[in-house]
């Protein structure tokens, strides 16, 4: 058979190192891709519905069960829709400490990525152990780092796994002085660690994989943005997040039990790349700098360099989190007192993954009536399968199945998908007789 | 004179973990380091402290002439409150896998061999969490027939150094 017109059919039944359960299936004919489909098979889980006739509490403590690795990017995206709907504006000291706990889940969920999932397969590792045992000062460096981010989330929400401590208008509690200066001690030891993996990633060999893609993240007037702003792409968008629903489509695909999204019928890409591509600068200036003197460019249009995004969010997080508790001073008064009214209310923060969306309709006595999630790894599952196809076209259709197949999951792995916080909902119709 | 952390790294240290977290039937490991903590000290050469996730063990400057033990609630090995000792690679299913996410304790141990830490030892003790159908609601203290049983089953550990590094030496019931 000539290579040139191969046909055939890749499956990949489980996706290895990603969140939940998902397949990919390739058709090849003749030298030509056929069919591509990321098949997310998960169950769903139907948490919109769950949360209809919750009180507010429930549902900042419900939706942080959506996901283990990023119980807060839901919990503050939840809390800041039910907070523009009981008519509460957070404290600066609580939009502060809110900001430097969600910075500990980016420092935890960003490092488990770059160390566990995704660097094995820049540095030609079929597990993370494997890749320990080579690199190992590596793979310890981003242990220490993730568990800094976990200690932080544990300061504010009592545990590091579907944390309890946000309120509307707070925290239930303030953590005390000398635990804060337990942790900005452990913060400050690792600066150096954190600058060095951007050193240490930007260095990983990279496939050439430029490709035409739109990005989507919030943007804020000060900061890069992290549990607030609105939302922007490097195509023109420019919106608040009440405005959301008008421009993105979110629609049912036969092959996914988690929900597809276009912006104006085009697919999109939301996370660390789009965040920085969009967000450059908003980066302290010396980050920047750092940036530059890798030698990598930003905006950049490959796909790969997500992982060099999130080394930098990392450094950023990390930083935030010592800034912002540089005069740390504990509260007696961590939250406002919340009084239930009804209203629709939206909330939009950058999930690690990308732009979390939450809508609420909540009744008189502060129930909810309605809820809509939207997730990040659903956003960009479109752009996953678009992706999918350009690169292993370029990476050649014509190489073996067990190439194609190891080059299909790195790509799909560099999203870092969750694919359990996608399948919260399926669209159901009945046909009766 | 060495210093402490110098005679740390020369001499291997002890950690003892609860894994899970404050609230529920997970707290059981938490619970445990609580007491541990409580009943250990001024026992030289011990860190006794909490995880919420087992890759939170690398905060601390673990080296490999250290020993480890982790403690954490299990399922689906005996009646609430059963004590039981596994080597690393004789974990059944059910045990370490309540109170992890990101990275389960499996995994974890198989970054922990392939780093070589804590080559003096590792053995992780489970303790059976109460039934889905709430016989023995989870108490904020351990119980005291429990605390005995664990206790036995730590010092029978913690005495014995070097005992544990045989592969496939399967669990022992304290």
């Amino acid at each position: 058979m000539n290579d040139d017109k191969h046909t055939g059919r890749i499956h990949v039944p489980i996706l290895a190192r990603v969140e939940g359960e998902g397949a990919l299936e390739v058709s090849i004919r003749e030298g030509r891709l056929e069919d591509l489909k990321l098949r997310i098979f998960e169950p769903p889980r139907l948490f919109e519905k769950l949360l209809e006739g919750r009180s507010a509490q429930d549902v900042i403590d419900s939706v942080a069960r959506i996901c283990g690795i990023c119980p807060v990017a839901y919990q503050m995206s939840a809390v800041a829709a039910l907070e523009a709907i009981l008519g509460i504006t957070p404290s600066s000291w609580v939009a502060r400490m809110r900001r430097v706990m969600y910075c500990g889940e980016w420092l935890q969920s960003h490092s488990l990525h770059i160390h566990l999932l995704a660097a094995p397969d820049f540095l030609g590792f079929d597990s993370a152990p494997a890749m320990a045992t080579r690199h190992p000062d590596e793979v310890r460096r981003g242990l220490r780092l993730q568990g800094l981010g976990n200690a932080i989330i544990r300061t504010f929400g009592g545990r590091s796994v579907h944390p309890v401590g946000v309120c509307p208008g707070g925290f239930f509690r303030a953590p005390d002085a000398s635990a804060m200066a337990a942790l900005r001690a452990r913060l400050e030891a690792s600066r150096d660690e954190s600058l060095a993996l951007i050193d240490w990633v930007a260095g990983l060999p990279f496939p050439e994989d430029d490709q035409e893609f739109v990005s989507v993240s919030l943007r804020h007037e000060r900061d890069y943005p992290i549990t607030e702003g609105w939302i922007v792409s490097d195509r023109g968008l420019d919106i608040p997040i009440d405005d959301y629903e008008q421009h993105f489509r979110e629609f049912q695909v036969p092959h996914s039990t988690a929900l597809h999204a276009l912006l104006d019928d085009r697919p999109y890409l939301v996370g660390p790349l789009a965040r920085l591509n969009n967000n450059l600068d908003r980066l302290p200036a010396e980050l920047r700098d750092r940036l530059e003197a890798t030698g990598i460019r930003f905006p950049s249009r490959n796909m790969f360099h997500s992982i060099i995004a999130r080394a930098v969010e990392m450094h950023l997080a990390l930083n935030e989190a010592l800034r912002l508790t540089e005069d740390y001073a504990t509260t007696t008064a961590p939250h406002v007192e919340a009084v239930p009214r009804a209203g629709v209310g939206f909330g939009c923060t950058e999930a690690p993954r990308g732009i979390l969306w939450h809508r609420y309709t909540l009744d008189a006595r502060g129930l909810v009536e309605s809820a809509r999630i939207v997730p990040p790894t659903s956003q960009n599952q479109a752009r996953m399968e678009e992706d999918l196809a350009t690169a292993l076209t370029r990476f050649g259709l014509e190489r073996d199945d067990d190439a194609l197949r190891l080059h299909g999951e790195m790509v799909i792995r560099n999203y870092d998908p969750c694919i359990s916080c996608a399948t919260h909902f399926l669209d159901f119709h009945a046909l009766r007789g | 004179m060495p210093c402490g952390d110098e005679r740390r790294m020369a001499e291997g240290h002890i950690y003892l973990f609860g894994l899970g977290s404050p609230h529920g039937a997970d707290r059981l490991g938490w619970l445990a380091a609580e007491w541990l903590h409580a009943a250990l000290a001024g026992r030289d050469g011990l860190t006794v402290d909490t995880l919420g996730q087992p890759t939170d063990l690398f905060l601390h400057p673990v080296t490999a002439r250290d020993r480890l033990l982790l403690v954490d609630a299990m399922r689906g090995q005996g009646p609430p409150g059963t004590v039981m000792a596994f080597a690393p690679d004789a974990l059944p299913e059910g045990v370490g896998a309540l109170s992890t996410h990101g990275l389960d304790l499996a995994s974890t141990l198989a970054l922990v061999e392939a780093l070589g830490v804590f080559r003096a030892g590792i053995r992780i003790i489970g303790i059976e969490m109460p039934s889905a159908a709430g016989q023995g609601a989870i108490a904020t203290t351990l119980p005291a027939p429990l605390a005995k049983r664990l206790r036995t089953a730590v010092l029978a550990w913690l005495d014995a150094p070097g005992t544990d590094r045989a592969r496939g030496e399967g669990h022992a019931k304290a």
